[in-house]
């Protein structure tokens, strides 16, 4: 089953897709050991995308300080630009593992709980994108999407949660019950 | 199956939104080039009006910078949260009390808008009580396109921009390229 849902989802943006609407396909696909670390670069991915794609006025500016020969003051823009939208993200993801791995007790893994954090945390990017395009359009919901993308992600954690204590006991702690 | 199709299908719908931002923002960023272009070196320094903070911390006479024409200024762009501006200060406040029988200023522009006035005026106090403390609710900082903080310019006698600084190297370093650019313009 795990191999067939790696296999089903070897591609990036199916991965996403179903971090969206087939959440427990992508936890379990991120939980198993074949999937391990790679739900943390599709978040890093998409991260990186959504930068490029809200912030193209500051690569604009920087375009022109390098023109300008000023390469230090646009490596600044794009580095403060990028803290800017990343450091929510990464703080969510730092914290969200911490307390996925309190709460999974004896069966907790870091990497694969931080892998977990990240497919929980792949609505909140999406609903920006979506409020960045609907923005575009002249409705501001911003209050709206924020809550909808953190209740989405809220959500996912929960399963994420399932999943981690869905997994087996380390062979130690299996012997230590017997 | 079906959840994989799904998966896909939701996967090509955010490939689609990605691609919809970037041709829109994209294409923004291209039409607005010519004013998303920071000021540089040589250019005009563009004429901004905004209140000085006196010492009381209470707002004072407005600032503009073409009646400083005559004098060469150190705008120096800042907030009270920023720690590399906190740390630049001093060499501010060394480089106004150098210079300041020279015909420089040093112009410290506190971009956090007229309610962050008492809380400016308490830190450049103790940090740079030489420098002149003005207030900018992003009229200024919109003109300099200010995106980054700590963001310094030097405007000549002239008023055209002479040396544009982002970000926060060493003090000592600050200090060196700050006087290097205003001994190249006494």
């Amino acid at each position: 089953m795990e191999v067939e849902s790696n296999k089903a989802l070897s591609h990036w943006l199916t991965r996403i897709g179903a971090a969206l609407v087939a959440p427990r396909l992508a936890l379990r696909a991120s939980d198993s050991p074949t999937g391990q670390g790679r739900s943390s670069s599709d978040i890093t991915l998409l991260l990186l995308l959504a930068v490029v794609v809200l912030k193209t006025e500051l690569f604009s500016m920087a375009g022109w300080m390098v023109g300008d020969g000023d390469y230090r003051g646009a490596f600044t823009v794009l580095m403060v630009g990028a803290r800017e939208h990343l450091i929510m993200p990464i703080i969510l993801l730092l914290a969200g593992s911490v307390v996925l791995s309190l709460l999974a007790g004896r069966r907790r893994a870091l990497a694969s709980d931080f892998d977990l954090v990240c497919v929980a945390l792949t609505p909140l990017v999406a609903v920006e994108l979506v409020h960045a395009l609907v923005a575009k359009a002249g409705l501001d919901i911003h209050t709206i999407s924020v809550a909808i993308g953190y209740s989405w992600s809220a959500a996912l954690m929960l399963l994420a949660l399932q999943q981690a204590r869905r997994r087996p006991l380390k062979k130690k702690d299996a012997t230590a019950n017997d | 199956m079906t959840e994989v199709k799904r998966s896909i299908r939701a996967g090509w719908v955010i490939a689609a939104i990605l691609g919809g931002l970037l041709v829109l923002n994209g294409g923004a960023a291209v039409r607005d080039c010519q004013s998303l272009r920071p000021v540089h070196e040589g250019e005009p320094a563009p004429d901004f009006s905004i209140p000085s903070i006196a010492a009381s911390g209470a707002l004072g006479p407005s600032f503009k910078l073409s009646e400083a024409k005559g004098e060469i200024i150190v705008l120096d762009f800042w907030a009270t949260w920023c720690g590399p501006c906190k740390a630049s200060m001093p060499v501010l406040n060394g480089i106004a009390q150098t210079y300041a029988d020279r015909g420089v200023r040093v112009v410290s522009v506190n971009t956090e808008g007229t309610g962050a006035a008492q809380k400016a005026r308490r830190m450049a106090d103790r940090l740079a009580p030489s420098v002149d403390l003005v207030s900018d609710t992003g009229i200024a900082s919109s003109l300099y396109k200010v995106n980054t903080i700590p963001h310094m310019l030097i405007v000549d006698r002239e008023g055209t921009v002479r040396w544009v600084h982002r970000g926060m190297g060493t003090t000592a370093q600050l200090r060196k390229d700050l006087e290097r650019a205003i001994e190249a313009l006494l």
